[in-house]
């Protein structure tokens, strides 16, 4: 189409489409729920896999980052057969298993990368000092890796609201932003398309921005101590 | 079990219980399981036959049960105004065969909805039969292992130059120019190159405006859009794995090689690409499975006749309303990336853990 010039109404089109609208609920909603399940989850395989020296850690290791290398919509597929066995069908629930599923791998390999470098002597040292196991998972385990979790929860929330392969399998009627996004283009070019893009892009990148300040911080604080 | 004494030891009894429960319901109720279940799926159908004599009976009890539902009314009319023992009695009977009538009819309801299931290789023959799925199966893995080769080419002196020639500023810009894009959706990376290629794109609107080219040209028609659109999605994967195993490639290494004598190539050959072989391999690895798994490319950047093995897939769930046919689909996917895991890893020499940190 012939440019004639600058318009806000394509922005004002995208702020006005309910549909759109409910689209970035879900997609909030079913990030909220993939990251507290795949923090927690990442946490168990990686405090599980740095404490397993035996032959089975290949087997357990090579299992948990299997999501991986999984195609997506493998992963939708069977999400979708197992939950159908129980009578769930597709929708926000399902998105969040299927997601979870592999963002945990993720969130497990970013976790055990800091867990690799914990020093076995401060825990020793409270353990000394009287403290239970409790107080010391609380007191020194959890905030040393609470950089990584923090990256983890970043990084399980990009590839959430990114997420089109295994979401498509799984999502059932309801619709994620991504999902609408893919719809729309595939139906045709309407620049309210590139005015959500615009949104969007800048929405990530200031995210990105401000993760990398905290983590330059981060690297600064580890410097002086 | 001596590794579980180590954890009670670490962590205590509850931390241990709640790392093994999480571990267990992941593991098996999120990977395993599911997977199973994907490929028991994959190896039955339903009994086809059985379900259409249900319906057959289904349609000739409906018939029968109506007649009889239409002489109850008539009776029971007939009992209100002239009522007589005979009549009751029929009315007793008729009642007794509609209620017996209705409850064979949910049986046969539940026989036309889930069908006895017959094992059997059925759903993978008809992938083998069928060939216009075998064609978009075999040009699926090709464009892939395609897709793969351009991004290796492409990445390799990226990752090379980031890891070893430039500068720490220099790279950490020329990262944030890589990684910008990437946490952008898959989507609209499409869509940017959609609005490139398009028959008025950008790409045609220029080459025409400047003279080049008198007629736009249809770069979308074939599967060169999704190609291109697909080496640019997936870059990223591959320069990362490269650039991690090359940064700790000692410099004295090349330096010293240079010295006795080794040309440029000679240096990449024997001494950058082998140290950088877990890279390779992982780049490969991910950038394959990415390619081979993609749904959204290919809807988005390709013709209307190009299409790929997973919409195919797609299709049998949501349009074929047959989920095994689909999983059947989906374990041939799934096969050939697995395959192609243990290529790389072999053809490499690298193990899981080295391949995937």
């Amino acid at each position: 189409m012939p440019w004639e010039g600058f318009t806000m109404h394509w922005f004002v089109d995208f702020f006005r489409d309910k549909l759109l609208w409910a689209a970035i609920l879900n997609t909030v909603i079913i990030a909220i729920g993939v990251i507290c399940l795949s923090i927690p989850i990442g946490l168990a395989g990686a405090f599980l896999l740095t404490n397993m020296q035996s032959r089975t850690r290949s087997l357990v290791y090579s299992i948990m980052i299997s999501p991986i290398l999984t195609p997506g919509v493998i992963i939708g597929i069977s999400t979708l057969i197992f939950w159908d066995n129980f009578g769930v069908p597709g929708g926000i629930f399902l998105a969040i298993i299927g997601q979870t599923t592999f963002i945990a791998s993720f969130c497990m390999l970013l976790v055990m990368a800091r867990l690799q470098r914990f020093d076995k002597s401060l825990e020793e040292a409270a353990f000394d000092l009287g403290a239970g196991h409790l107080q010391v998972f609380w007191r020194i385990t959890i905030p040393f890796l609470m950089p990584s979790i923090l990256s983890a929860t970043l990084i399980a929330f990009l590839l959430s609201i990114d997420n089109f392969n295994t979401t498509l399998f799984v999502i059932g009627t309801e619709t994620t932003m991504t999902l609408a996004i893919a719809s729309k283009v595939r139906l045709g070019l309407t620049p309210m398309i590139n005015a959500f893009s615009v949104f969007f892009i800048v929405f990530t990148i200031i995210a990105a921005i401000v993760y990398g300040i905290y983590r330059q911080k981060e690297a600064k604080k580890a410097l002086v101590h | 079990m001596a590794d579980i004494f180590k954890l009670t030891k670490r962590y205590g009894k509850i931390i241990t219980a709640f790392i093994l429960l999480i571990s267990v319901v992941w593991v098996m109720g999120m990977i395993v399981t599911p997977q199973i279940l994907m490929v028991e799926y994959s190896f039955w159908h339903s009994d086809e036959h059985v379900r259409h004599e249900a319906w057959v009976e289904i349609d000739e009890l409906n018939a029968h049960l109506n007649t009889i539902y239409a002489e109850i009314e008539e009776r029971e009319q007939k009992s209100v105004t002239t009522g007589t023992v005979e009549n009751e009695n029929r009315l007793k009977e008729l009642r007794l065969e509609l209620a017996t009538g209705e409850s064979k009819l949910e049986e046969l309801g539940k026989t036309a909805h889930f069908p006895p299931r017959v094992y059997g290789l059925k759903n993978y023959v008809h992938l083998g039969g069928h060939d216009l799925h075998r064609n978009v199966l075999l040009k699926t893995i090709l464009a892939s292992v395609f897709v793969t080769l351009i991004a290796l080419m492409v990445c390799y002196p990226v990752a090379y130059y980031l890891a070893q020639v430039a500068s720490k500023q220099t790279a950490a810009l020329l990262f944030l120019g890589l990684i910008i894009p990437y946490i952008v959706s898959e989507i609209l990376r499409a869509y940017a190159w959609f609005m490139l290629l398009a028959y008025q794109g950008t790409i045609n609107t220029l080459l025409m405006k400047t003279g080049i080219i008198a007629d736009p040209i249809n770069f979308m028609g074939g599967s060169w859009g999704i190609v291109v659109g697909m080496t640019y999605a997936y870059i990223l994967f591959m320069v990362f794995p490269i650039y991690n195993s090359l940064e700790n490639l000692d410099r004295n290494q090349i330096d010293a090689a240079k010295d006795l004598g080794a040309e440029w190539w000679r240096v990449h050959w024997r001494i950058a690409i082998p140290h950088s072989k877990p890279g390779i391999a992982t780049g490969c690895i991910l950038t394959f499975m990415l390619a081979a798994g993609t749904f959204a490319i290919p809807v988005i950047l390709g013709g209307p006749d190009t299409i790929w093995f997973t919409q195919i897939i797609y299709s049998w769930f949501f349009d074929g309303g047959n989920w095994n046919q689909g999983a059947a689909y989906a374990f041939v996917l799934l096969s050939v990336c697995i395959g192609f895991v243990l290529l790389m890893l072999k053809i490499f020499k690298v193990r899981v853990e080295e391949a995937i940190k």
